[in-house]
């Protein structure tokens, strides 16, 4: 079922979000920076500036499409307009891979654009999976789908988080987008084991890493994307590495942007924990 | 409760009718309560996710309106409008293009007569800033048409405003950037106005009302011949010295023949 799993990644080391404040620094400098995330949502339109910055941003990175209007979870039909739209940008920009998320953001034909969480059900996975495998049919590739951050459990959830996941990508044939802030958000406001979820992961998914930084509000963990991530989830995320191996991994950062430079700092703490993990593994390679 | 369906139509009750909504009791009734939290108060975490990020994106599309009645008014006047107009759309750049109209029916910012059209001209500026890219007009070809009629275009980046207030002035004085005389005359009298983008900078140009009637007339794709009949006989407009300006502006952008009669 699995389309294109086998594939090499294209994509290595870590990358940066594509924000539209670094546009001219990015275009003038180009800055070291082995590739980039674009929130594709915010280029369906017909034409412009953003279009125009993206265009001439592909010429020189590998980029990927990440966003959220598949709304995978919601009980709607697919929006067919939107993956036309979204077919056509991935033909225009040719993006290494597709992501989207385990959650919904509209019913009834109503947006609500943020990511809402689903109950942890045989028929929440069967639907999902299902919408997966049309979207993949669709847009004619695996695509990834990142684990969210949640704020509530349901009490008709069936199973924890993780065995959802394992049936969603056993069922559909999709990969895995590992949020490791998410992960440690989820964890801390649902009351389980990050390590834990993490060696419930199957060991060959993981196409990407996204890393990001939460908020401390006054009974929960909430996940802004406007910090730096913080020391607990870099301790998770080296786990994460030593388990999946060098993954590709992405600082997501989308509110109070800061500048070029703080993220190409937060960059190499990645690379740092990534180079340790590929460093390893060219000794064994030596050692055979 | 079961079904996914009813969950999350419920959900969505949930979030828009507030926390006193029947909605809300019933899906409180889905949600596992902690420690620290109520169901209800896991539920508001989402609520506030949403209705924040809405609001923002009015914000972020209108922030001529936000500057004029401050940011609480604002956000609570944004708060009734995502409840009344919801989004149709995942590509939220799409969202709101009703905002002025429904400011026109918003009891408390009746006085500020002049906001409709202010929210008017930045829906306008937002959906140029995403339109479609024209090239430029092609003299060598129009010169080769001879006297055949033909369908001139606009650029489809363009928009026209006609306002009873110099929303144009309202707009400037409110831009980041601006510096001078910050009182603006509401009484002045109509304006008329085109919202374009030349390439990729964004214009708002002022226009007469001659000029107003040919952009208008030109929009509407008639051949040349027709635009020239009515705008002559009935409104007496000089179509002939107008039209090349219009094309030195880079407002015309491209051309058709029109069919034979
Ligand atoms: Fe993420």
């Amino acid at each position: 079922m699995s389309l294109a799993s086998s594939k090499p990644s294209l994509i290595s080391g870590t990358g940066l979000g594509l924000r539209f404040e670094h546009y001219q620094r990015i275009l003038a400098e180009k800055p070291d920076i082995p590739w980039f995330e674009v929130l594709v949502d915010n280029y369906m339109g017909k034409g412009g500036l953003p279009l125009h910055y993206l265009e001439q941003v592909c010429q020189h990175y590998p980029i990927t499409f990440h966003g959220v209007g598949m709304s995978l979870g919601s009980t709607d039909p697919l929006n067919l307009e939107y993956f036309k739209q979204l077919k056509q940008l991935k033909q225009r920009f040719q993006p290494v891979h597709i992501s989207d998320h385990i959650a919904w953001i509209s019913v009834a034909h109503q947006y609500m654009h943020d990511l809402l969480p689903l109950p942890y059900t045989i028929e929440a996975q069967d639907l999902i999976s299902d919408r997966i495998s049309q979207a993949q049919d669709i847009l004619g590739e695996t695509i990834l789908v990142e684990n969210p951050s949640s704020y509530l459990s349901f009490t008709n959830s069936e199973m924890d988080e993780v065995t959802f996941i394992q049936g969603v990508l056993e069922k559909s044939g999709c990969d895995l987008l590992l949020d490791v802030n998410n992960i440690f958000v989820s964890a801390h406001n649902q009351g389980f084991d990050a390590y834990k979820y993490l060696d419930g992961i199957p060991l060959n998914r993981v196409r990407e890493i996204h890393l990001a930084g939460f908020e401390y509000r006054e009974n929960y963990l909430y996940d802004t994307h406007g910090y730096e991530v913080r020391t607990e989830v870099w301790d998770l995320y080296q786990y994460a590495i030593q388990r999946f191996g060098a993954i590709p991994t992405l600082i997501e950062w989308d509110n109070d942007v800061p500048d070029l430079d703080t993220l190409l700092g937060e960059a190499q703490k990645a690379d740092a924990i990534l180079n340790q993990v590929k460093s390893r593994s060219n000794l064994k390679t030596r050692a055979l | 409760m079961t079904n996914l369906r009813d969950q999350q139509l419920l959900f969505l009750e949930a979030v828009f009718n507030g926390p006193d909504s029947e909605a809300e009791q019933m899906l409180s009734q889905a949600i596992v309560e902690t420690d620290k939290m109520s169901a209800k108060a896991h539920i508001e975490i989402y609520r506030n996710g949403v209705l924040g990020g809405l609001t923002q994106a009015l914000a972020d599309t209108y922030p001529v309106c936000m500057a004029l009645v401050g940011e609480d008014f604002f956000n609570a006047m944004s708060a009734h409008f995502i409840r009344q107009l919801p989004s149709e759309s995942p590509d939220l750049s799409e969202f709101s293009p009703l905002f002025s109209e429904f400011i026109e029916g918003f009891g408390p910012a009746s006085e500020l007569l002049y906001l409709p059209d202010v929210a008017r001209l930045e829906w306008h500026w937002h959906q140029i800033f995403h339109e479609t890219d024209c090239g430029t007009l092609d003299f060598k070809k129009l010169a080769e048409i001879g006297d055949q009629d033909v369908i001139f275009q606009l650029v489809d980046a363009g928009r026209l405003m006609h306002s009873q207030w110099p929303v144009h002035k309202v707009w400037q004085v409110n831009q980041a950037e601006y510096e001078g005389e910050e009182n603006v005359d509401l009484d002045e009298g109509e304006i008329f106005l085109w919202i374009w983008r030349n390439g990729y900078e964004m214009r708002l140009d002022p226009v007469t009302e001659d000029e107003w009637k040919l952009l208008s007339a030109l929009r509407e794709q008639k051949p040349f011949s027709q635009v020239c009949e009515q705008l002559a006989s009935d409104d007496e407009v000089d179509v002939i010295t107008l039209l090349p300006q219009f094309v030195e502006r880079g407002w015309v952008c491209d051309f058709s023949l029109a069919d034979a009669p």
